[in-house]
């Protein structure tokens, strides 16, 4: 993961938030995901591309008056779905 | 986890199956609709676009379609096409007798559209007696077609005694197409209902294919043996009862039934044409809220294996005169050998 990079949700991938959390579908691949973490569901969804994804993150912490220690705890959930191809670099 | 988090029920179903239309050129003797002729009053193409406008803003990610025969309506294609232009993927369920050159052609070249081709056997022996005379050739037609232009099918079965013995073989068929085989229960409902007691596999062989899944990950069963995972480990999937929660179906007038195995007035929960639309009955239809609210409890309430199947399909027992308390009637644990629940120990320390 590029933290220097603009990030957004990977072509073909749709997002709708449940009362649990949200639903992913990747339309390629024919996968469902669930994501439970409201925080993280937010983040994702708000992700437009227009600035790297490190400052994207640390304007929404703070806006989110989150802690700074949730940082790495977010980085992590957002490499996993990179790996799982739901998030891509621009 | 999922179970807890998904028998309350879903904003809008994960995926949901629209039965197009009651015709169908063929009568398969298990047809759970039991399609015959196309019904006057269906859906027509503007009501049906409509209802697609509904679910692409209810977010429904992709649709099951089936019938009847789908390819038999004449606006087939173009509400397909119009439904993959508004995001919604298309899952479609065909006999084959009406893919020809141009039909493959179109599959091909549609984005967000799987086709699964229904054959009950692997020779037409097994599979003639089910689905009529000459369907194993038309569809076996129909599946050249789509491998001859490299595109990725599925084959879909519909396991019963009869061809039980013919899943390596089936499996076989699918791998030289460079297709995936979809295995199905059997279900007790439409004209199943007549065929269900000679037809449905034994308990023998119902445990022997819990072991044939787990040993081939790469068969999909459309989540419909989940009664099975009692056995031990559970299969892919959810392995529970989505009806009215994750799922549900809309059948070719509009009709809103909890699941597609559900086809009774017992089970209606509304109309599309009602006002308030889909979105409505889904939200709020006194069936579907009561659906969330419902466990099976019974027998399967102390059985060790109940986190595991939460007590088979409701379709299955309604249809075999079962009480929805009641395990499945396949069931694969005989009474006596049910495993008992564990309960926690607590120890002083």
């Amino acid at each position: 993961m590029n933290l220097e990079r603009p990030y957004k949700l990977a072509h073909g991938v749709s997002i709708r938030p449940e009362k649990f959390g949200a639903l992913l579908y990747s339309y390629d691949k024919r996968q469902l995901y669930f994501l439970y973490n409201k925080a993280l569901i937010d983040f994702v969804a708000g992700l437009d591309g227009s600035q790297p994804l490190d400052l994207a993150l640390d304007g929404f912490l703070v806006e989110q008056k989150l802690a700074t220690n949730n940082k790495p705890i977010f980085l992590r959930a957002l490499e996993k779905l990179e790996a799982m191809e739901v998030l891509s670099e621009l | 986890m999922s179970y807890e988090l998904f028998r309350k029920g879903l904003d809008s179903p994960i995926c949901l199956t629209w039965e197009m239309t009651y015709g169908c050129n063929l009568r398969c003797v298990h047809c759970l609709s039991s399609s015959d002729k196309a019904r006057p009053d269906e859906l027509t193409t503007a009501e049906a676009k409509a209802l697609l406008d509904e679910f692409a803003a209810m977010k429904v990610f992709y649709i099951n379609v089936g019938g009847g025969e789908p390819m038999s309506r004449p606006d087939f294609f173009e509400l397909m096409e119009y439904s993959v232009r508004r995001g919604i993927g298309v899952k479609f369920s065909t006999n084959g007798t009406l893919i020809d050159q141009a039909a493959a052609d179109w599959i091909c070249r549609t984005d967000y559209l799987d086709v699964q081709i229904s054959l009950d056997g692997a020779t037409a022996e097994v599979n003639d007696p089910v689905r009529g005379t000459g369907s194993y050739v038309r569809a076996r037609r129909a599946m050249e077609l789509l491998a001859e232009r490299g595109f990725c099918f599925k084959i879909n079965v519909v396991v019963t005694k009869e061809n039980f013995g013919q899943l390596d073989a089936m499996q076989a068929m699918a791998q030289n197409y460079g297709a995936q085989l979809r295995v199905t229960r059997l279900r007790p409902s439409g004209r199943g209902k007549d065929v269900w007691q000679d037809l449905h596999p034994t308990q023998e062989q119902n445990r022997a294919l819990y072991y044939w899944l787990k040993a081939r990950p790469e068969v999909m069963t459309g989540d419909s043996f989940f009664h099975l995972s009692a056995l031990g480990a559970a299969l892919d999937g959810m392995n529970m009862c989505g009806a009215g929660r994750i799922v549900c179906l809309v059948d070719p007038v509009g009709d809103v039934y909890a699941c597609p195995f559900l086809l009774d007035p017992e089970f209606k929960s509304g109309s599309v044409r009602d006002p308030g639309g889909f979105g409505e009955v889904w939200r709020n239809s006194t069936l579907f809220t009561g659906l969330r609210e419902y466990e099976v409890g019974g027998a399967c309430k102390s059985c060790g294996s109940y986190g595991v199947c939460h007590g088979g399909c409701m379709a299955v027992k309604f249809f075999t005169g079962t009480p929805l308390d009641y395990p499945d009637p396949e069931c694969i644990h005989l009474p006596e050998d049910r495993p008992k629940k564990r309960t926690l120990q607590l120890r002083k320390i």
